[in-house]
């Protein structure tokens, strides 16, 4: 009953961003429909340059993940604890992870979170690098930098992550990840037992069902966007495209199920 | 509705295996001894046998159903 009433109480809190979210849009709206918009005002993330901000936030959120995954893995043995020494521990809370095992889960998503992160970096660097070639001479040396940086820190990101995949092998031989591997996820998915399957396919049905939650939202976000600023026609097309492709696979294994 | 209880647990105090002993034992993770034991994961008929087998029980005496409608006179 009590746990009941936590639960409660934590979706209720967690849905108190998403309110002020709400409220932040309303008000945007409401207050764009009533003040007239200075017909100079820049949207862009700018300081200086074209985009300085958006980069500077892009590769705040790269240095973090970098910093936090070499934490994680600092906090994780280069040799794994044998079995029986985390035992007790993680008997006594029912754990399926060990400290160890938790330190390295989060150095593996992280070392994720920064090669995407340091990706994106770079592709928008190089749209920007490409589509800004007439540009003064102190803008083009920004964007060049930019795409330097954005290539250097794609670098460190994906030693790092090797690094991680490593100690991530050494702790689980029985299912290492085969970095020369085509199919390095399948094979990996294979070698796991039928629980830890389990876990990952539940894992997979609620991030398909936040990927459906969240492509609704962001239509939304794109329609409310060309209401305010511009006709976008491409990001609603891509993500109802993507929506699709994200149903049609999920009908058609669910289809190839039934008819085994 | 009824729900699998199972006793690896006390079992395997009775038998003072770890949880990764007797993962090693029936050829899986101690992830899924854990899983099972918290009662989240209903294992496999080939699992749950292999189970009993250790600990030298019937899978009935490990895992039963509780709650909901079941009746006795109806089996």
């Amino acid at each position: 009953m009590n746990q009941t009433a936590n639960t409660s109480s934590k979706k209720r809190r967690m849905r108190l961003p998403l309110y002020a979210a709400g409220g932040a849009v309303v008000g945007f709206i409401s207050s764009a429909a009533i003040t007239q918009l200075p017909t100079d005002l820049n949207w862009t993330l700018s300081v200086y340059y074209d985009y300085d901000l958006l980069f500077a936030l892009i590769a705040l959120v790269v240095l973090v993940t970098m910093i936090w995954n070499s934490i994680s893995l600092a906090r994780t043995p280069s040799v794994r604890p044998a079995e029986d020494d985390d035992a007790a521990d993680m008997e006594d809370h029912h754990s399926l992870m060990s400290p160890a095992e938790r330190s390295l889960g989060n150095a593996m998503m992280l070392s994720s979170f920064g090669v995407i992160a340091s990706f994106a970096w770079v592709a928008l660097a190089l749209s920007l690098y490409a589509s800004s070639r007439d540009l003064p001479q102190s803008s083009n040396l920004f964007t060049l930098g930019n795409l330097v940086a954005a290539c250097i820190a794609v670098i460190i990101v994906v030693v790092l992550q090797s690094v991680t995949i490593k100690r991530y092998n050494r702790y689980f031989p029985d299912r290492a990840l085969d970095l020369n591997s085509r199919n390095m996820k399948k094979d990996h998915f294979e070698k796991l037992d039928e629980g830890e399957k389990w876990i990952v396919y539940r894992a997979a049905y609620r991030s398909f069902q936040m990927m459906n939650l969240l492509l609704g939202v962001g239509m939304a976000v794109s329609v409310l966007y060309s209401i305010l600023y511009n006709f976008a026609a491409f990001p609603i097309v891509l993500l109802s495209v993507i929506w699709m492709i994200n149903l049609g696979v999920y009908f058609r294994e669910t289809y190839r199920a039934q008819k085994q | 509705m009824e729900e699998l209880h199972n006793h690896v647990r006390e079992l395997r105090a009775r038998d003072r295996l770890s949880q990764a002993e007797l993962a090693k034992l029936i050829g899986a993770s101690r992830q899924t001894i854990a899983l099972i034991e918290r009662g989240d994961y209903s294992p496999s008929v080939v699992l749950a046998l292999k189970i009993a087998h250790v600990f030298g029980e019937s899978v009935e005496k490990i895992f039963e159903l509780k709650g909901g409608n079941i009746d006795e006179s109806n089996r």
